[in-house]
């Protein structure tokens, strides 16, 4: 009965280690699912990359499509957690700069990484707001930006009484990031306070 | 030794409560704290609220079941149904209960908004998930035990989960991103380390240093490639270096509980300097 047990365990802790690892193969678990199906695709990649690197990246995505079915089916209990891996932890940084700047009636009152512009900043340096920020900052017609610029005004009506204008502007620019320009922005204005994307 | 008789010894191996112990207290504090930091700076409502009920984000999952059940206090009912159930875990009091119901309210979270739920808290939520099958309340623990061993299985497993979380990291890196590796290009943690939106330090300074970033990044892959070391008798050694890459992220990156999160495996990795390895 011991060893019955014993076996049991064994089967079922090596279970837990195969499902761990059909769910988040390394190097695997970003492909798209259809990776280097085509046979044009695996033409054009062994123009540029060569015969060898072309078979290694095709048997790559061969092995990530065999894992696939399993992430289907036994993957499902992952969302219910939200467990679903997916490790690249900072692949790369961006090629370029990019700030947010907060105007009140003209006047900066925030910029990113200015000690001397810092109003707000540890909510929009907070881990839960600042992908939202990075968002924004980065793509005119992200999602939440609506959002983000409804709390923006709010704090900034409170902070500041009898303001008439909120200007929420994405710097950009080359590294390492001294001549940043305009690249869009969002402006609310008294009195309906509703957020307008604008040209910068 | 058969494969098979070497994995049957290996799952039956026992090991001192205290590593696992110490992060069943580390993982939930690292929770409490950042939660405890949202409604510090009074982001409770505008995070944890869909944006039809006055929060920032337009997307939720569709795995998300509360907003139906309470409606738009359906956050904050979750929040403090997470920190109760953290404080719990964390204190070994009805662990195994106290993590299901705390893992599923910190999951709605994350459905409720995801832009906010990062990596580090799938991880945290897994390294939970396997804690629920150990015995790592029967030490350092609100409840008296006598002193005994436990199986050390739950460990290992967490060594595996995380070897595969850095090994990933390690791959990915080099494959979208050859400059890891390139003696004369950029180096990717310089645009990491000096990007504002993330990064502390001061990109006009250190760009004329590009030599540290790439001693860097070069001893970063080495340490996410070799994360498989975690699996053998030289772990510990290992995990010191670990320790240090997560000691200067932290030191560098506004990243919030990420850095912590992350340390706070480490002690488990580093057991072996400070316990016997009797009977392991």
């Amino acid at each position: 009965m011991i060893r019955m047990t014993g076996v049991f365990r064994a089967i079922c802790i090596l279970a837990a280690h195969v499902v761990l690892l059909l769910l988040g193969t390394p190097g695997l678990d970003f492909l798209p699912p259809r990776y280097l199906e085509s046979e044009r695709a695996q033409q054009a990649m062994e123009s540029k990359y060569g015969v060898v690197r072309t078979q290694l990246a095709v048997a790559a995505a061969d092995l990530n499509r065999l894992r696939l079915p399993f992430e289907k089916t036994v993957g499902r209990i992952q969302p219910i957690f939200r467990i679903a891996q997916s490790w690249h932890l900072y692949r790369d940084g961006p090629h370029q700069i990019h700030k947010l700047e907060i105007r009140v009636d003209g006047v900066i009152v925030y910029r990113t990484l200015d000690p001397q512009r810092a109003w707000l900043e540890p909510i929009l340096r907070n881990r839960r707001i600042r992908p939202v920020v990075e968002s924004i900052a980065g793509k005119p017609k992200a999602v939440n930006r609506k959002g983000l610029g409804r709390f923006i005004v709010a704090q900034a009506r409170d902070d500041f009484p009898k303001i008439r204008q909120v200007e929420i502007i994405s710097l950009y620019g080359p590294p390492p990031g001294e001549r940043l320009r305009p690249h869009h922005r969002m402006v609310a204005q008294a009195p309906d306070w509703t957020i307008e994307d604008r040209k910068p | 030794m058969k494969p098979w008789s070497w994995w049957m010894t290996r799952c039956a191996r026992t090991m001192d409560p205290r590593p696992l112990a110490w992060l069943r207290i580390a993982l939930p504090l690292c929770v409490i704290a950042d939660l405890i930091r949202v409604v510090q700076l009074g982001l409770v409502d505008t995070v944890f609220r869909s944006f039809s009920d006055g929060g920032l984000s337009r997307v939720q999952d569709p795995h998300l079941l509360i907003l139906e059940w309470f409606g738009a206090s359906a956050g904050g009912i979750a929040l403090v149904v997470t920190m109760v159930s953290m404080a719990l875990v964390s204190l070994g009091i009805w662990m195994r209960p106290a993590i299901i119901v705390g893992v599923l309210a910190y999951a709605q979270l994350g459905h409720l908004y995801p832009p906010g739920d990062r990596a580090i808290d799938r991880l945290l939520r897994t390294a939970l998930l396997i804690l629920l099958f150990s015995h790592a309340h029967k030490a350092l623990s609100v409840k008296r035990f006598p002193v005994m061993r436990i199986p050390a299985w739950p460990a290992d497993l967490i060594r595996f989960f995380l070897m595969l979380v850095y090994l990933s990291a390690g791959i990915a890196k080099l494959i979208q991103q050859p400059g890891w590796l390139s003696t004369v290009a950029t180096p990717p943690l310089m645009r990491i380390l000096t990007d504002p939106m993330a990064g502390t330090l001061e990109p006009t300074f250190w760009s004329a240093h590009p030599e540290w970033f790439r001693m860097g990044g070069f001893a970063t892959i080495f340490i996410e490639l070799s994360s498989p070391l975690l699996l053998t008798r030289y772990g510990h050694v290992w995990a010191i270096f670990g320790l240090l890459m997560h000691l200067g992220i932290v030191s560098t990156m506004s990243l919030g509980m990420f850095g912590w999160g992350m340390l706070a495996f480490y002690p488990l990795l580093l057991s072996p300097f400070f316990l016997s390895r009797r009977g392991e």
